[in-house]
């Protein structure tokens, strides 16, 4: 660089001209090796990481019982069937798992946790947000402290409780236990959500003569919508792949989830490997949906942040 | 405890109230407390509850068999921490938080480099990086199960065929392999989290920044060091503090996949509380002193974590957005959500 200053101030004689040209193609090499060889290089090596294991599910679940234990291993299956999936409707080639019920467990659980946590967090970020009456701040540490403590020290007095309470083995004990890290880290989202629509708009509804709870119906509510849906699928999620409580909480088989269902595919005597990524397989996709469509919109959420800053 | 609420209130405390005058205004603000009330009810169940009963029931003496309880102060805690297994499970658990940890970040880091940039596919990319944080806990460690299963592992499988090694590796059966090859599932699992969070920094760092850099002369490596790291930082502390929590409280990968084993080589501190509750005969009192423990050890983190937020929070707008999707993502605290 320097010497391409000092050059420029003397004549512009043609050993300049080359120098200039050569360093631009040189800066264009590098531009491209880094820009595009590695960048890509790296991305595919990281996708290839990151969905490998989704890979080997896949290849491994229609494979035949005998197949799956061949050495080497094979990526793509000689004789490929579905067989495994069949573990969906007949217990009987699940190891007497019945998975269809756990599927209606973990469905009704989640739903239950989904629809306690959004009804009980709606109004109380909602204060958060607005609100400022005394205890407000011990109270939200307390809601913020809780995503960072561990599930596990809350595991033994819940399994007392439920026991006291005779919710072993019951939905709404399982709901109730999951909302120990839905309702927090609900309310959490929500207050950001609600934080960023402005206060003017609730004043305005006051002016035309809405009360305080109507303007928060009828005014903020709707605005609200996209977050309180994405709040909702969070919550979801959570409940849906949530294992230490359901396992502990619950012993009689009917009540398993899937997450506790998984495990039974596995013992001494067999081993249904094809069974379990087939299952496995399957109950990811609605997660991975769902969370497709979430993750644009908390990136996006993320960046108007960032421009409005 | 009382230090932590003290410096948390801090920068709130706003004016200096008799007690009478906070309960009239408690009752003129009832109304308010309408709102809050169902969330406080709840909470109280399930969470204030469960945490003044996990601390009395580590300062008393439980028979597994039942019986009368008593009071026995910190005899619990003595115990616990002088199991002969104690040691080396603070040992996994700090191998396990800190390289995890930096493991994450680092991939997290270079994957949100180069997907700040525009380029081609970079949704695409985004997308496929991130699947592996969704998915559960169990799922996630059934598949590593059985890609590093002793015999039919697809690793070891491929390693002999190329002619690399001539038997299968045993990852987790082997005492030494286990926990380096746990960490790896680990951080499989949580890089996306590291890098959607930097991601989001990277791009709130202003363009002018690069410019002026660039017209100073700095190249490539200087403008990484020297405006995009110190720019980042705010974001890669608080990514690394969710990140050291998260770690801590991880439970079900290690216990899907090995339940601790072999001989205690991958059992960390939230395994080891599980076991001691609900495997054998169960020890609530040893199992509730060690959570206590760990309560504490992690409030640490999180009142710093809090101060840093709420620190942001009124500086600057755009380290809050990103503070909040860390936590939104976070409380899929691994245990959670994915």
């Amino acid at each position: 660089m320097a010497v391409a200053t000092k050059l420029q101030g003397t004549t512009a004689d043609a050993s300049h001209e080359d120098l200039v040209a050569r360093t631009r193609r040189r800066r264009r090499i590098e531009s491209i090796l880094i820009d595009k060889v590695l960048a890509y290089g790296f991305l595919i090596v990281m996708s290839i990481f990151a969905l490998f294991p989704f890979a080997w599910m896949f290849s491994t679940s229609i494979k035949t019982p005998q197949e799956a234990f061949v050495i080497p291993p094979r990526w793509i299956p000689h004789h490929i069937t579905f067989s495994a999936y069949r573990v969906f409707w007949d217990t009987h080639a699940a190891n007497n798992n019945n998975i269809a019920r756990y599927f209606l467990n973990s469905t009704i659980v989640s739903i239950g946790t989904m629809i306690l946590s959004v009804l009980i967090a709606v109004p109380a970020a909602y204060a958060f947000a607005r609100f400022i009456f005394p205890g407000k701040n011990p109270f939200f540490y307390i809601i913020l402290g809780r995503n960072m403590f561990p599930l596990v020290v809350f595991l033994v007095p819940l399994f007392q409780l439920m026991a006291t309470l005779k919710l072993q083995n019951n939905y709404f004990g399982l709901v109730l236990a999951y909302l120990t890290f839905s309702l927090p880290l609900a309310i959490w989202l929500l207050k950001g959500f609600f934080d960023n629509i402005p206060v003017e708009l609730e004043k305005a509804a006051r002016i035309d003569g809405c009360t305080r709870f109507g303007a928060f119906l009828r005014v903020i509510l709707p605005l609200t919508t996209p977050g309180i849906v994405a709040t909702a699928i969070y919550s979801f999620i959570g409940a849906w792949n949530e294992y230490i409580f359901a396992t502990t909480l619950t012993s009689d088989p009917k009540l398993r989830t899937l997450p506790v269902g998984q495990a039974f595919f596995l013992n001494e005597n067999s081993s249904q490997w094809a069974e379990l990524m087939a299952v496995s397989l399957v109950i990811s996709i609605p997660v991975v949906a769902f969370f497709l469509l979430l993750q644009r919109y908390f990136i996006r959420a993320l960046t108007e942040g960032a421009v409005k800053g | 405890m009382a230090t932590a609420t003290r410096t948390l209130r801090k920068p709130d405390a706003p004016r200096a109230v008799g007690s009478a005058n906070v309960f009239k205004e408690m009752w003129n603000r009832r109304g308010d407390y309408m709102y809050v009330l169902p969330a406080l009810i709840v909470m109280g169940i399930v969470i204030f509850y469960p945490l003044i009963q996990v601390i009395w029931l580590s300062v008393h003496f439980t028979s597994p068999y039942g019986g009368p309880q008593r009071f026995v102060g910190l005899d619990n805690y003595k115990e616990a921490v002088q199991d002969e297994h104690f040691p080396i499970v603070i040992k996994n658990t700090i191998i396990w938080t800190s390289v995890s940890t930096v493991l994450a970040l680092v991939l997290g880091l270079a994957a949100a480099i180069l997907l700040a940039r525009p380029i081609r596919f970079r949704g695409f990319f985004r997308s496929v990086l991130f699947i592996p944080y969704v998915i559960g806990q169990v799922t996630a460690a059934f598949v590593w199960k059985w890609i590093f299963h002793a015999d039919f592992g697809v690793i070891s499988g491929l390693l002999v065929q190329m002619g690399i090694i001539d038997k299968p590796i045993k990852f987790i059966d082997s005492t030494s392999l286990v926990l380096p090859s746990l960490i790896v599932v680990n951080v499989w699992k949580e890089f996306p989290f590291a890098m959607i969070m930097l991601l989001a920094g990277l791009q709130a760092i202003p363009e002018q920044l690069y410019n002026a850099a660039k017209i100073d002369g700095a190249g490539r490596w200087r403008r990484f060091t020297d405006v995009t790291v110190p720019q980042l930082m705010p974001v890669i502390t608080v990514a690394s503090i969710l990140l050291i929590i998260a770690n801590v409280n991880a439970f079900t990968i290690v216990w899907v996949l090995t339940g601790g084993g072999p001989a205690y080589r991958s059992q960390i501190f939230i395994t080891h509380v599980y076991s001691q509750a609900f495997v054998g005969s169960p020890h609530f009192e040893l199992a509730s002193a060690l959570g206590v423990m760990v309560f504490f050890a992690l409030m640490i983190f999180a009142v710093f974590y809090v101060r840093l937020l709420t620190r942001q929070s009124r500086s600057n707008r755009v380290i809050q957005d990103e503070g909040e999707g860390g936590l939104m993502v976070i409380g899929s605290e691994p245990g959670n959500i994915g």
